[in-house]
């Protein structure tokens, strides 16, 4: 009996049911089988086929482990992962992009693991600023919000700059763009000045929500709730701020009267996070030994819902605990920053239970992009 | 509706179907086997399978060894039906349980063929639209081949190496993680 020779129909059938890893080797096998796994055909269909959930983490600098970040499967198993060159680091993932900082020369710029794209910004401050006499080096690092605004679908930007001196915040807007580098447009300042921290700001579906500390600031110089809006929010698509969201008012107090009293407080900072968890706004916060998390209902009633009120050890410090998921059967998975893995919280018996552990890991988030690469360029 | 030899000896009797080889093999299937296949199921819909349904894109040999997984997962099927329409508890899921392992079990024996059976049953799942066979099957090769380097499968599949050194050179440096 002869060899059988399969149809590339079939062939096609079997390379679908391959993980991403195989398959970008098999690239190598012929021509043939180099266009048909780099196609955006084969891409779509398999991104269908394996439908994820899909992290991806970053890592901090180390000279023995020099990948920059990775995206992997809920097991730990490695997808993919992008080694990191000279200088460079991790700002932050969402919506399928990550942002990459050159150390050296300062500049930002951002990929999209799946499509090989790469959008550089200007160095520069927005042509309003810099008519007003600002200049870009007065300012602190900056935090650089971003996510696919929802009606044209192009990616953009919400840069927010402190200055190094004055209590004077700028912000500027841009949309990437990938043939030039995206220009910055100023924006108004939000309807209240705010204050914000690492955790406390998020990107959902192209609108930028950010705590507003103020509220805590507030609360420990009057010793009462004196502002009720505590998150400000920012549409990327029509680049308006939005009507503020109340928080819930108990989470205030005990948030505050914790941290008056500085129980948890050796870095001094409020443990409260915002975070997406499958779309939906959600405040976690931190009360040894609980974490509640917190999810809005109503964001013109500021309605919030406490969904999860998680029993953390105290034996074991996980340090803060970052949700990424509900799964569908309702447990959790968390990313928790001190023990630097990935765990599955199961609400029902109030359990963690360890997935794998990302040592030097330095964020993790939820990936939304296709795992091949159009054109098997990473960079 | 699993339990065909109660009661309706007649509408079972009705709903057999011939299905003919290549070599001109006949094989006495039930409607319920035979309706995994939706290259099947579309025929007997159409009403065209008075005399016998011919494959002649299936060997005999082949064909026996369809029949074979269609009549093991049929009854999984009409299993599965039966569970959810009754309540529930625990005996029930144990019962599922334990019919899924056996289930697994004969997936697995079922896969012990030669490389040339196995794509032999790949071109029939794919030519009767049975979607389990065919991903079962699949599976099976691409686990074969997810740990294997690209001169491997050359050698396992015949296949010319039609890229320059240099853009093979390329790709490996493109996707050098992949290769790690």
């Amino acid at each position: 009996m002869g060899e059988r020779v399969l149809p590339l129909d079939l062939v096609y059938e079997i390379l679908l049911h391959l993980p991403a890893k195989p398959l970008c080797r098999l690239r190598a096998v012929c021509w043939p089988w180099r266009s048909l796994l780099s196609g955006p055909l084969f891409i779509a269909d398999h991104a269908a086929r394996h439908p994820g959930p899909h992290l991806i983490a970053s890592y901090i600098r180390n000279t023995e482990h020099d990948i920059l970040f990775s995206i992997i499967d809920l097991s730990g198993q490695i997808i993919r992962q992008i080694r990191r060159k000279e200088g460079e680091t991790v700002t932050g993932m969402a919506a399928g992009l990550v942002c990459i900082k050159t150390v050296h020369n300062g500049s930002y710029r951002f990929l999209n693991p799946s499509t090989g794209a790469v959008y550089h910004l200007l160095d520069r401050l927005a042509q309003e600023h810099i008519g007003r006499g600002l200049k870009l080096r007065d300012y602190c690092q900056p935090v650089l919000l971003f996510g696919l605004a929802a009606g044209k679908g192009e990616y953009k930007v919400l840069r927010m700059l402190e200055h190094r001196r004055y209590i004077e915040s700028l912000f500027e807007v841009c949309t990437l763009n990938r043939n030039r580098r995206a220009q910055w447009r100023a924006m108004p300042h939000p309807p209240e000045p705010f204050a914000w921290d690492d955790c406390t700001r998020v990107v959902i579906d192209g609108v930028v929500y950010s705590l507003n500390l103020n509220v805590y600031y507030s609360f420990a110089w009057n010793g009462q709730v004196t502002m009720k809006d505590w998150i400000i929010s920012f549409d990327l698509d029509s680049e308006e701020w939005r009507p503020n969201i109340r928080g819930p008012s108990s989470l205030i107090f005990d948030a505050a009267v914790d941290m008056l009293d500085g129980h948890d407080a050796p870095t001094g900072m409020i443990d409260i996070a915002l975070t997406n968890l499958n779309g939906s706004l959600v405040i976690v916060h931190h009360l040894s030994p609980c974490a509640d998390m917190w999810f809005l209902m109503d964001s013109e009633e500021g309605l919030w819902v406490k969904q999860y009120s998680l029993q953390v050890e105290p034996y074991k410090n996980h340090g803060l605990l970052h949700p990424l998921l509900v799964l569908d059967d309702g447990r959790i998975v968390i990313y928790t920053t001190n023990m630097r893995s990935l765990q599955i919280y199961d609400p029902r018996s109030n359990t963690f239970t360890d997935v794998v552990s990302l040592s030097r890991c330095s964020a993790v988030g939820m990936y939304t992009g296709k795992l091949l690469t159009l054109d098997g360029h990473n960079q | 509706m699993a339990s065909a030899g109660s009661g309706d000896e007649k509408a079972a009797a009705a709903a057999m179907i011939t299905l003919i080889s290549s070599d001109n093999e006949k094989f006495e299937v039930t409607e319920a086997t035979a309706t995994l296949s939706q290259t099947i199921r579309h025929m007997i819909e159409d009403g065209c399978t008075d005399g016998g349904v011919p494959l002649p894109n299936v060997t005999s040999k082949i064909l026996a060894r369809v029949i074979e997984y269609c009549k093991k997962h049929a009854t999984a099927a009409a299993g599965e039906e039966g569970s959810s329409s009754s309540f529930s508890d625990a005996a029930f899921l144990e019962v599922d349980r334990a019919f899924l392992e056996e289930l697994e079990e004969f997936d697995d024996a079922f896969l012990e063929v030669d490389r040339a059976t196995l794509f032999d049953l790949i071109l029939a799942a794919n030519y009767l639209d049975i979607k389990g066979l065919l991903n079962l099957t699949c599976q099976k090769v691409a686990d074969s081949v997810k740990g294997k380097t690209p001169e491997q499968i050359r050698e396992m599949y015949n296949i010319v190496n039609d890229l320059t050194p240099e853009e093979e050179a390329e790709i490996r440096r493109e996707t050098q993680w992949a290769f790690e």
